[in-house]
């Protein structure tokens, strides 16, 4: 199989501005030091309370590149806005053109100065005492999700659906010696294929929303029977796992069958035309929870699946997200180092169409909520609970509430209970951290 | 008598229904067992189990959470290539019954023996054929024994039929529980060799299986004339397997020295003015009141289905031309048809001949009512007497009317 050329991510300098301090001025001393003149200015402005670093950014389009009468400017394919000091005439069109700020000048020799990340060891970051810039190595992420993916374009799931992204990425994670297993449901359009034509070049088999788990149990308990390691691995919705495929995947995790289960979680039927799920959260509107005079969306709280999960003495737990995707590929591959017990992933997969938001909204969605602890991410490695990214400062949970029509019936005092309800959901998990840290 | 007497060898053990199907599934070499537990197969399940934990079977063993799992784990392994064993009864059938249809329409050659039992409700834990007929329209094959010598070999047979790459298809093997599953009986077990060289024309590597060398979807979505395509396939197949049922019958006895009959068993038929339809252990009753009648002179004679599902119906046709009356026994109900399930398929056989004869239906033995020899001679006389143009009721339930 032919390996696909990475995608366009690089390794960046990222700058905190809320955590940077008045008056501090490593990085620019630093800078000064290691290249002459400094690339990096630390600016102070107390008037508007601004404290912050300002350097290139590396654009992808870069405006002092076209400013540039000598071509003395080149965007790189690593992804650097190189500077040729020696084609530069010293005209400072590149620094009038940047509104960044981006560009400096060397008076001592009459050229353009400006930042190329010292080739990957920025001396900056490396002399920043608060955490204020970081090196981001966006392409380790690229690096992990390194397999082509092996599912056919043009599948019949909607546009910006999370699910497809979150799909195509776990498998891009895990290769090509997998088995992979769906069930009715939207993400099943990626594995069952339609007549003669398969939607994928890995094995796969599209069971019944009853049998997911003891299909995984035949199919793997036979690979190993002939001496492969091939994994098996699920990829199916909430009502397949929450509902009424529940007892087969209680079975397959109490026997601790050698498979990766992982349930996208939209919060309902979405494929059926959104009704509620046992996992759909309260006071959610759907098309069997609709909002009327007698009724205002779903009454109960959410299903934990994963706690029940982790209950069942598994080897590997954990919550995913696809808006933390460092956090998601981190816990696929501590899910695929289990070998001979079983794993199961929660991935939160906002469904734009069935919780009233727009299209370009899901990734927004799954970052507020875990920024307002509606969703934490936590993992059972083996019994120890760790909360994998914490949320000491939650953001408001209207932050959250208002990005969806399917809460827009909800009043202050329910929007409110979400809150606390969240904040309740996340105080669980940090007391079992607490209780099971190192068991 | 058709049916084979057992050679006399040193291979004779006097076993019940159960075991005799624990002692054919491990002549099998099954790759994986899963079951739950539910009376009245539950015996064959634990022999199995201690089987496995005597090492006398290499097989994964897969201690699910219900009968849908049950059927699914051995799915699952019979796609990626192994040969799989399952077993169940009545309520238990009913709850995998989604996975029954999803095995025969995905063409799992898998084998499961049901130990028959009323359904609920009433709740009641007895025997009966209520089970197996309402699962009768599922897509598999169904073979029904009369003895434990017949549940052994019919396992045997039963992976020959659903491992064919010409069938692919799964297979029950049904035996009345209790009357069967419970009873004591001499069964000859085969020598392993014979066994595997029975079983040697099916198996691995003859048919398509999950892998990551030559990858497939399994399951596919399907639409349109492809669908019907899938259902004119199954449907042949169903078909073949009847053919290869009959076949296979004299290969069996070449191999084991028994012959059953292939789809049915005619007994005493040649001259017979009457025919009775039967299926299961009651049958053996059915031939002793028909010895016995025909000591009085009554030329009664016996077709005992041994293939349900596909339906033998021209060769029970065959069986029944020419005869005065035909009488159906069945221990089930077909509800809507005011009738037992087995007479529904005779009436429809008896449009293939060109002259009209009598027919009546006996229903008993359900929940595990005896039905005893005088019973039946009762019943035998009664088709006779419709064979003579007496009036009398289409059905006939036995010790209520």
């Amino acid at each position: 199989m032919a390996t696909a050329a990475l995608p366009v991510l690089r390794d960046t300098l990222a700058i905190d501005f809320g955590a940077c301090p008045p008056g501090c001025r490593a990085c620019a001393e630093a800078c000064a030091r290691a290249r002459t003149v400094g690339r990096i200015t630390a600016l102070d402005l107390p008037e508007v309370a601004f404290h912050g670093a300002v350097t290139c950014g590396q654009c992808g389009e870069p405006a002092c590149r076209d400013a540039c009468p000598t071509g003395a400017i080149v965007k790189e394919d690593a992804g650097v806005v190189r500077l040729s000091e020696t084609r530069c005439v010293g005209c400072g069109a590149c620094a009038i053109a940047c509104v960044w700020g981006g560009i400096t000048y060397d008076l001592g020799r009459g050229r353009a100065a400006k930042c190329d990340t010292c080739d990957g060891r920025p001396a900056c970051v490396e002399a920043c005492p608060t955490g204020t810039l970081s090196w981001v190595e966006t392409s380790s992420l690229a690096r992990r999700f390194r397999h082509p993916d092996p599912f056919t374009p043009g599948v019949g799931l909607c546009p910006g659906c999370a699910a497809e992204l979150a799909f195509r990425l776990t498998f891009r994670l895990i290769g090509e010696d997998v088995v992979v297993f769906g069930a009715p449901g939207c993400a099943v359009m990626l594995v069952t294929g339609l007549n003669a034509s398969a939607t994928t070049r890995l094995p796969a088999v599209t069971g019944l929303m009853t049998n997911v788990p003891s299909l995984m149990t035949g199919v793997v308990r036979q690979l190993r029977r002939q001496g492969r390691r091939t994994r098996c691995v699920a990829f199916v919705g909430d009502g397949t796992t929450a509902d009424v495929g529940f007892q087969a995947l209680s079975g397959a995790a109490e026997r601790g069958e050698p498979v990766l289960y992982i349930c996208y979680d939209n919060e309902g039927y979405m494929n059926t035309g959104v009704q509620r799920s046992s996992t759909t959260q309260q006071g959610a509107r759907t098309m069997t929870t609709p909002v009327g005079s007698e009724r205002s969306g779903k009454a109960q709280a959410a299903k934990d699946v994963p706690l029940l999960m982790a209950f069942h003495g598994v080897a590997y737990v954990a919550t995913a997200n696809v808006a933390f995707l460092e956090d998601f590929a981190a816990k696929l591959e501590r899910a695929l180092a289990v070998e001979d017990g079983f794993a199961y992933l929660h991935l939160y997969s906002p469904c734009h169409v069935g919780w009233g938001a727009p299209m370009d909204s899901a990734l927004e969605i799954a970052r507020r909520a875990v920024e307002t602890r509606v969703y934490p991410l936590w993992e059972a490695d083996h019994g120890r609970f760790r909360i994998t990214h914490p949320v000491a400062r939650p953001r408001p949970i209207d932050d959250f509430v208002e990005l969806m029509g399917r809460f827009r019936h909800l009043g202050p005092a329910e929007r409110a209970a979400l809150g606390r309800a969240a904040d309740e959901r996340y105080r669980r998990i940090e007391a079992l951290c607490a209780a099971f840290a190192d068991v | 008598m058709t049916t084979g007497a057992l050679r006399p060898a040193a291979d004779v053990r006097v076993m019940d229904g159960n075991k005799a199907a624990a002692w054919a599934v491990l002549l099998c070499r099954p790759d994986l067992l899963a079951s739950y537990p539910i009376s009245p197969q539950t015996p064959l399940l634990e022999q199995l189990y201690k089987f496995r934990a005597e090492g006398r079977l290499d097989a994964e063993t897969v201690e699910v959470e219900g009968e849908n799992s049950a059927l699914s784990a051995a799915v699952g392994a019979v796609t990626a290539g192994g040969r799989a064993f399952t077993a169940t009864s009545s309520m238990g059938l009913m709850f995998m019954y989604d996975a029954y249809l999803y095995a025969s329409g995905q063409r799992v050659p898998v084998v499961m023996s049901v130990a028959t039992r009323e359904q609920c409700a009433p709740h009641t834990v007895s025997s009966g054929q209520q089970d197996i007929m309402m699962v009768k329209e599922g897509g598999w094959v169904q073979l029904v024994a009369e003895s434990c010598q017949e549940i052994l070999d019919s396992i045997l047979v039963a992976y020959r039929l659903a491992e064919d790459p010409n069938v692919q298809l799964p297979v029950n093997v049904c035996y009345d529980g209790y009357y069967l599953s419970h009873l004591s009986e001499p069964v000859g077990v085969p020598t392993q060799e014979a066994v595997d060289r029975f079983l040697a024309a099916v198996g691995v590597g003859k048919r398509p299986v999950l892998s990551t060398e030559a990858p497939l979807s399994f399951g596919a979505f399907v639409l349109g004339e492809l669908y019907a395509e899938y259902r004119y396939k199954h449907c042949q197949a169903m078909q073949r397997a009847l053919d290869l049922a009959e076949s296979l019958d004299g290969e069996f006895q070449a191999a084991f020295g028994r012959a059953w009959g292939g789809s049915i068993e005619a007994y005493r038929t040649e001259d017979a003015e009457v025919l009775l339809v039967g299926t299961g252990s009651a049958c053996g009753t059915l031939k002793v009141a028909i010895d016995h009648l025909r000591q009085e002179g009554v030329r009664a004679g016996l077709a005992r289905i041994r293939m349900f599902r596909p339906f033998p119906r021209r060769r029970l046709a065959e069986l029944m031309r020419g005869r005065r009356a035909v009488g159906v026994l069945d221990r089930s109900v077909c509800f809507g048809w005011n009738s037992g399930h087995l007479y529904v398929d005779v009436r429809a056989t008896a449009a293939d001949l060109e002259a009209r004869m009598p027919l009546v239906n006996f229903i008993g033995g359900l929940a595990g009512a005896d039905i005893r020899r005088e019973m039946l001679e009762d019943a035998v006389r009664t088709t006779v007497a419709r064979g003579r143009g007496e009036p009398g009721p289409e059905v006939v339930w036995l010790g209520l009317e």
